[in-house]
């Protein structure tokens, strides 16, 4: 009985501090979830903690009250489940004809208008806790195991592939992929972001940390020229902001990801040794991913051929080493020394706000631009540019970037052109179709 | 009712074509056949188009007189036992595997 | 009744401190179940064939079963002819499938015959006019129909065997006329215990006004044995299957105009269905963890348009399709659930028949479809079908013991007792997120019985205000 009252004192102090200080809306369900109580223990602790409260007549509280019922409407009987405001709890009770179940629903301070903020407390709580959502609950389902993926693939094994009329029968009709190409990505997007949660909730909430740099990691290294691809990044990052919970599998992409750049960037960075070796592979790197990704922009990918056809070297200050490409990932330390030789201090103190700081540094960059024979011409040369510090212990070669945005800035618009062309050659009804003829 | 008459010349010049198709793979073929093996043959292949002009079996296009005779048999309609021997011996012939109407466009 | 089952006991109020022995875990009731999805595959898809092939199956299919129903009813030695040996005046019986000619029926032939600057015919209610006009036609003719027979209320489609003589001015004149009525049924097996499956349709997941949700969350947690005393909770357990019917999605997920639009415009926007999809995974999750799920496609939903819809793919559910419990299955759907079958539709078949007919009801039309022997009689002459040319798969080859429609405007039910004593229970399930209402099915009994959750919303108050003031 001693222990009872101790444990009593301690939840309902629990739940004021809930309520009043933090000044929540404390569902049974959010209780249930947060001090890992069986769903019916946390009702009645709401309720016990109302009626205490009550006792005490201190501040006034709100409760909504969980009904069901046996419900006879105009001659058709019904089994009703509602909420109700506490006031109208009497009212609502004597309209049933079979009271089943009365519960307390949720206690909050203020008054609640609507239920829709009950639906939002209910839906975080659930969503904070996705793995163990049934595990309170009054009802086990033996058959309710998650499947090996052994087991999952032996059923996936006919996977009815979704049908779509037009396209199975020619593909490329009107030269048109996009409807193709739409629901196959927003589905990779899907799971992608998916994936990362269902990582994230294995690794509990202890990884929480800065999601938002972590999103922007993963999209620098790939923020290329597709601003599809980027687009799809975006929900990715998205996805774990919103959850602030860090996904720890993006954690360690990233790691490599930036282990992997970081050297290269070294090397540009100092300048004397470039090889015009490692942006061209780590286009064609990231490019087969767009590629997979998204085969609609393949005009854009012609274009990109037609450009690297005639991609003129700059002349490498030093000739001895093409292959400076380390094979293997170096130690993920070397991140701390990247700032690196030829960096000037920058001379805009009007650009370096507080922490950041402005340098300059010579660069890799690639120009592309149309000659007098209509061909698209991309040609690496070395420019200055200014750069802040923390951008450098991230980013890979921003410079890449800004290169790749600007070759692409002219192809996409070359692409969209051609796009919409399409699309007005491209039968906007059937009746266009029967003109023709 | 421009369309409807580029259809019709369009079918007829396939049938035309078709003809001659058949025309050329029997001059092209024939020296080691006998006359009595194409004699058999086009017995065959007019047994086949009666096949395809039997309403009771159902529409012919787009189907393979295989497909169609064995809706036929699945619904108790009967059809002839000696067409089903005759398209599983020629299974692999274009001319015997499609009805007659194939050539047409849809 | 499912209230009854869940009567409280009196020691068990939540009302009250808590105590040590109210924490209950029922076991949820597992019964047998097998799918029966194989029936509305689509095997090649192929699409290069024309749709005269499905309707000459269906009438080879539908018209031994006709004549058998035409000499039973007209008597064995009843004349039954075929169209091309007709003979004016000759009292006979012609088994064929019904054309309706309607004027307002949208048509992309209309649209292009006429000459051009044609407004774009109206989307109607009902595309029923007084000219319409019904021919039957059999595998070679079609003649046109009067006399008793409604032509309202018949369908494009419909295989029926009519009665009559043929008048010398080329119509025919109906005397009676008979539909293939119910096919047989097996014997379902006797339940000891109450056993309920859960329908529901239309969620309508990703539409612009979520106030509903929670409503649906209530659900979620009631069946999942959240909510409630220990009584209800015991009631929950006895819901052995949730069969979601179509139209998870909301149809505002559907932008039509992305195919449209340029593609620079919609490069970075992000399709309507995603998000939805996401919630629908999360809260399939929840169901999937504490109960077997059914989930059918539904006109909006992202599988392929015509029927049968394919299921959806389990990609698309990265958390819920880690357990057996989901089931991913076809629409129409037909499973066998303790030995109770079951098949239905999310409703596209019932509310085509809406819009080409006289009749509103949807229970009736159900039952309309059930006494022709055919699940969607308009397809597809106005409803998306695949072009099966071996044989009709809608034809019902055997009476289900439960037979329903997803998305309807309300909850409606009836028992229906056919001829050969067939026991059937029609159930149009209504769009959940309209009525905020789903249904239970007993298994034992087989009744029906709708169950709603209902929340306070800022308007509640103005309304009794009102009813005070008045």
């Amino acid at each position: 009985m001693q222990l009872l009252n101790k444990m009593d004192e301690l939840y309902l102090d629990n739940i004021d501090e809930y309520v009043n200080d933090h000044d929540k809306i404390v569902t049974y369900k959010w209780l249930s979830l947060t001090l890992g109580v069986h769903v019916n223990t946390a009702k009645q602790m709401l309720y016990h903690y109302l009626d205490h409260k009550r006792k005490e007549s201190s501040a006034q509280l709100h409760a909504t009250y969980f009904v069901s019922g046996k419900c006879v409407d105009n001659g058709h009987t019904s089994h009703k489940a509602s909420v109700v405001r506490e006031e109208q709890l009497e009212e609502f009770k004597s309209k049933m004809s079979l009271i089943v179940s009365v519960h307390v629903y949720s206690v909050q301070k203020a008054l609640l208008r609507d239920s829709g903020p009950l639906y939002a407390v209910d839906y975080d709580a659930v969503k904070d806790n996705l793995l163990s959502c049934s595990k309170y609950s009054a009802i086990r389902c033996s058959s309710a195991v998650p499947m090996s993926s052994v087991e999952r693939n032996a059923q996936q094994a006919p996977p009815p592939p979704v049908l779509e009329p037009q396209q199975s029968k020619k593909p490329s009709t009107n030269g048109d992929t996009t409807s193709k190409a739409r629901p196959a990505k927003s589905i990779m997007g899907m799971f992608a972001g998916k994936a990362a949660v269902a990582k994230s909730q294995d690794g509990g909430k202890e990884v929480k940390s800065e999601p938002q740099e972590a999103a922007a990691e993963v999209d620098v290294p790939k923020g290329k020229a597709s601003a599809k691809f980027n687009h799809m990044m975006n929900f990715f990052g998205n996805q774990s902001m919103k959850k602030q919970e860090k996904p720890v599998k993006e954690e360690e992409e990233v790691a490599v990801e930036s282990s992997l750049a970081e050297p290269r960037q070294l090397e540009k960075v100092q300048g004397e040794k470039v090889t015009t070796e490692p942006p061209k592979y780590n286009k064609k790197d990231s490019r087969s991913k767009t590629k997979r990704l998204q085969s609609s922009d393949s005009e854009e990918d012609k274009m990109e051929k037609k450009k690297r056809r005639r991609i003129k070297k700059p002349v490498p200050d030093s000739s001895e080493d093409e292959d400076v490409i380390p094979d293997s990932p170096p130690p993920v330390a070397m991140r701390e020394t990247s700032p690196a030789p030829t960096m000037e201090p920058a001379s805009h103190p009007g650009l370096s706000e507080t922490t950041k700081i402005r340098k300059r540094r010579r660069v890799l960059k690639s120009r592309t631009f149309v000659d007098e024979e209509d061909c698209i011409v991309t040609e690496k040369g070395y420019e200055s540019e200014s750069y802040s510090e923390d951008e450098s212990a991230t980013k890979q070669a921003p410079t890449k970037n800004q290169a790749k945005t600007k070759t692409s800035a002219s192809n996409e618009k070359k692409s969209q052109k051609k796009t919409t062309e399409n699309k007005a050659t491209k039968q906007a009804s059937i009746m266009g179709f029967f003109q023709k003829k | 009712m421009t369309t409807k008459n580029g259809l019709i010349t369009d079918s007829f010049k396939v049938v035309k074509k078709a003809r001659k198709v058949a025309k050329r793979d029997e001059t092209l073929a024939p020296p080691p056949q006998n006359a009595e093996t194409s004699i058999r043959q086009h017995e065959e292949q007019q047994k086949l188009i009666q096949f395809d002009l039997d309403w009771r079996f159902g529409p012919s296009t787009g189907i393979s007189r295989l497909q169609r005779w064995d809706r036929a048999k699945l619904h108790g309609l009967n059809p002839p036992e000696d067409i089903r021997e005759l398209l599983l011996l020629k299974q692999n012939n274009q001319e015997y595997k499609l009805s007659l109407w194939s050539q047409y466009p849809l | 009744m499912f209230s009854d089952l869940s009567t409280p006991r009196d020691d068990s109020s939540l009302l009250c401190r808590p105590t040590e022995d109210l924490a209950p875990v029922f076991e949820r009731a597992s019964p047998a179940y097998s799918p029966c999805f194989e029936r509305f595959g689509v095997g090649e898809r192929s699409f290069s064939r024309q749709y005269a092939h499905i309707y000459a199956a269906r009438l080879m299919q539908m018209r031994p079963l006709l004549t058998e129903k035409a000499e039973q009813k007209w008597g064995s030695d009843v004349l039954v002819r075929k169209l091309c040996d007709l003979q004016a005046g000759e009292q006979c019986c012609i088994v064929g499938t019904l054309f309706k000619r309607m004027d307002l029926q949208p048509s992309i032939l209309k649209e292009i015959s006429e000459e051009h600057n044609l407004l774009p015919q109206p989307p109607r209610v009902k595309y029923i006019s007084d000219t319409d006009e019904l021919i039957l036609e059999d595998e070679l003719q079609r003649i046109k129909l009067e006399g008793k027979i409604n032509r309202d209320r018949c369908v494009t489609g419909s295989v029926i065997a009519v009665y009559g003589a043929e008048r010398n001015d080329g119509k025919f004149t109906v005397e009676d006329f008979c539909t293939a009525d119910l096919p047989a049924q097996s014997v379902r097996p006797a339940l000891d215990s109450d056993r309920f499956v859960l329908l529901v349709s239309g969620l309508g997941l990703g539409s612009s006004h979520a106030d509903s949700m929670l409503g649906l969350q209530l659900l979620v947690d009631m069946v999942t044995g959240q909510l409630g005393d220990q009584g209800e909770q015991s009631g929950a357990a006895t819901i052995s299957r949730v069969l979601m019917a179509g139209n998870l999605l909301s149809q505002s997920t559907q932008d039509k105009d992305g195919s449209t639009k340029a593609k620079y415009l919609t490069k970075k926007t992000q399709a309507g269905s995603v998000e939805a999809i996401r919630l629908l995974d999360e809260l399939l999750f929840q169901l999937v963890t504490s109960v077997p799920v059914d989930v059918m496609p539904g006109q909006y939903d992202p599988t392929n348009y015509t029927l049968p819809q394919q299921p959806l793919h389990r990609c698309m559910f990265p958390l819920s399709s880690v357990y057996p419990t989901l089931q991913l299955a076809s629409n129409p759907y037909q499973a066998t659930v303790d030995g109770v079958k079951f098949l239905g539709t999310s409703g596209q078949n019932v509310s085509d028949i809406v819009r080409y007919s006289s009749m509103n009801s949807h229970l009736e039309i159900l039952e309309e479809t059930l006494r022709l022997r055919h699940l969607a009689p308009t397809a597809p002459d106005t409803l998306g079908c695949y072009p099966f040319y071996m044989k009709d798969p809608f034809i019902l080859e055997e009476c289900p013991h439960v037979y329903f429609s997803g998305n309807a405007p309300t909850f409606e039910s009836k028992r229906l007792t056919g001829a050969d004593g067939q026991e059937i229970l029609l159930v149009t399930v209504p769009t959940f997120h309209s009525t905020q209402t789903a249904c239970l099915v007993n298994l034992r009994t087989l009744e029906c019985e709708p169950i709603s959750f209902t929340a306070f919303s800022a308007g509640d108050d103005d309304e009794s205000e009102m009813n005070i003031s008045h």
